[in-house]
């Protein structure tokens, strides 16, 4: 599926080259070009788009007040002749910078880096929730949510701050698809979330002032993820 | 001049022939129309500057240099775009309007002799491109 780009150029040869690149790369489809910040923000924030080809120095304001103006991230290749953007463009977190005139093979790396950011933030996406089934529906769950499971035979709870759901499903199971960097199974019935624990006890930990056991056998696994100083 | 060739016709070798030939796919006529709209557009530019530079508007002036600096670029005459961001950095640095004056006619004859080049460059494609094939 092509990228949805805009051109905010003020320069109108530089405009017209990149948006020839777009065409022949057959993997961005421009949605417009403007000229100006003043123009491009209305359209911006009407319009989500993947990618802004962005120049800096503008009339009405530079690349970067739009920036702070959006009310969303999308992914940001900044056009500029000046190289000392360098540094701000690292402060805004932008996908490439393109010092013009740029050549078309320069052009098509950056489309690899944004590539590349785009399948990143998917996975991170992925990563940061789950559905599970209850009631007859798919509900989805924050992991930043969830305190903890707990197991109840073929059932288990998930615990969040204001609900408990009940799904059928084992711990067992669950441990091989939770994002493994952000729960941890802590005994053969509890699977829990590490960053909502307040405090460890010996063979205990608690979150949101309920106990959970730590088994013999995974004590020193939790103990190697605290951050212990 | 030293030329390159591009097909039957012969760039001129002043001008960075690989990056405008990838730039345009080999296009003759899209070169030639880059040449023509930049050359336009930075004289233009040129003569807004010298009067800027009489008026003192220092700030309007770079704005105005570092706007059409990547034109050259864009023409295949990288060091004309390095003498411009010289130009950008001088006057970034505030100069008075008599040094703003001076320093542009100092460039002078060069920007001339580059915006010459162009014109001549994007003409002569222009006659090349009216034979027939």
């Amino acid at each position: 599926m092509k990228l949805t780009a805009v051109i905010v150029e003020d320069l109108s040869v530089a405009a017209e080259v990149l948006q020839k690149y777009c065409v022949k790369s057959g993997k961005v489809n421009v949605l417009n070009t403007f000229n100006s910040i003043k123009d491009a923000l209305p359209f911006l924030c009407d319009q989500v788009v993947d990618v802004i080809f962005l120049d800096v120095e503008m009339p009405g304001g530079t690349g970067f007040e739009l920036l702070d103006s959006l009310p969303y991230s999308p992914q940001v290749i900044l056009t500029t002749s000046k190289t000392e953007y360098a540094y701000n463009a690292f402060e805004y977190n932008v996908t490439d910078f393109l010092k013009k005139p740029f050549t078309y093979q320069r052009f098509i790396d950056s489309l690899g880096k944004l590539k590349e950011q785009s399948e990143k933030k998917e996975a991170e996406e992925e990563l940061s929730h789950i559905y599970i089934k209850s009631d007859g529906k798919l509900i989805r769950l924050e992991n930043d949510d969830i305190l903890y499971i707990e197991s109840m035979g073929d059932y288990v709870k998930f615990i969040t701050n204001e609900k408990k759901i009940i799904t059928h499903n084992t711990i067992k199971n669950l441990t091989s698809k939770i994002n493994p960097s952000v729960f941890c199974k802590v005994h053969r019935s509890y699977i829990i979330n590490m960053n909502k624990i307040s405090d460890v006890r010996e063979n205990m930990l608690y979150i949101k002032g309920q106990m959970i056991p730590i088994s013999k056998a995974n004590r020193s696994m939790v103990m190697s993820r605290l951050k212990i100083i | 001049m030293q030329t390159s060739s591009t097909g039957s016709f012969e760039l001129s070798n002043a001008f960075d022939v690989p990056f405008l030939m990838e730039m345009h796919d080999g296009d003759l006529s899209a070169i030639s129309a880059i040449l023509s709209t930049s050359s336009q557009q930075i004289a233009e530019e040129f003569e807004r500057c010298l009067i800027l530079a009489e008026k003192g508007d220092c700030s309007e002036l770079k704005r105005r240099i570092h706007l059409v600096k990547p034109l050259w670029g864009y023409c295949g005459l990288p060091e004309m775009q390095d003498l411009y961001q010289g130009l950008e950095d001088f006057f970034a640095q505030h100069p008075s309007p008599e040094s703003m004056r001076n320093r542009l006619q100092l460039e002078h004859s060069n920007i001339t002799a580059g915006l010459h080049l162009i014109n001549t460059e994007a003409y002569r494609i222009h006659e090349y491109l009216k034979q027939p094939a």
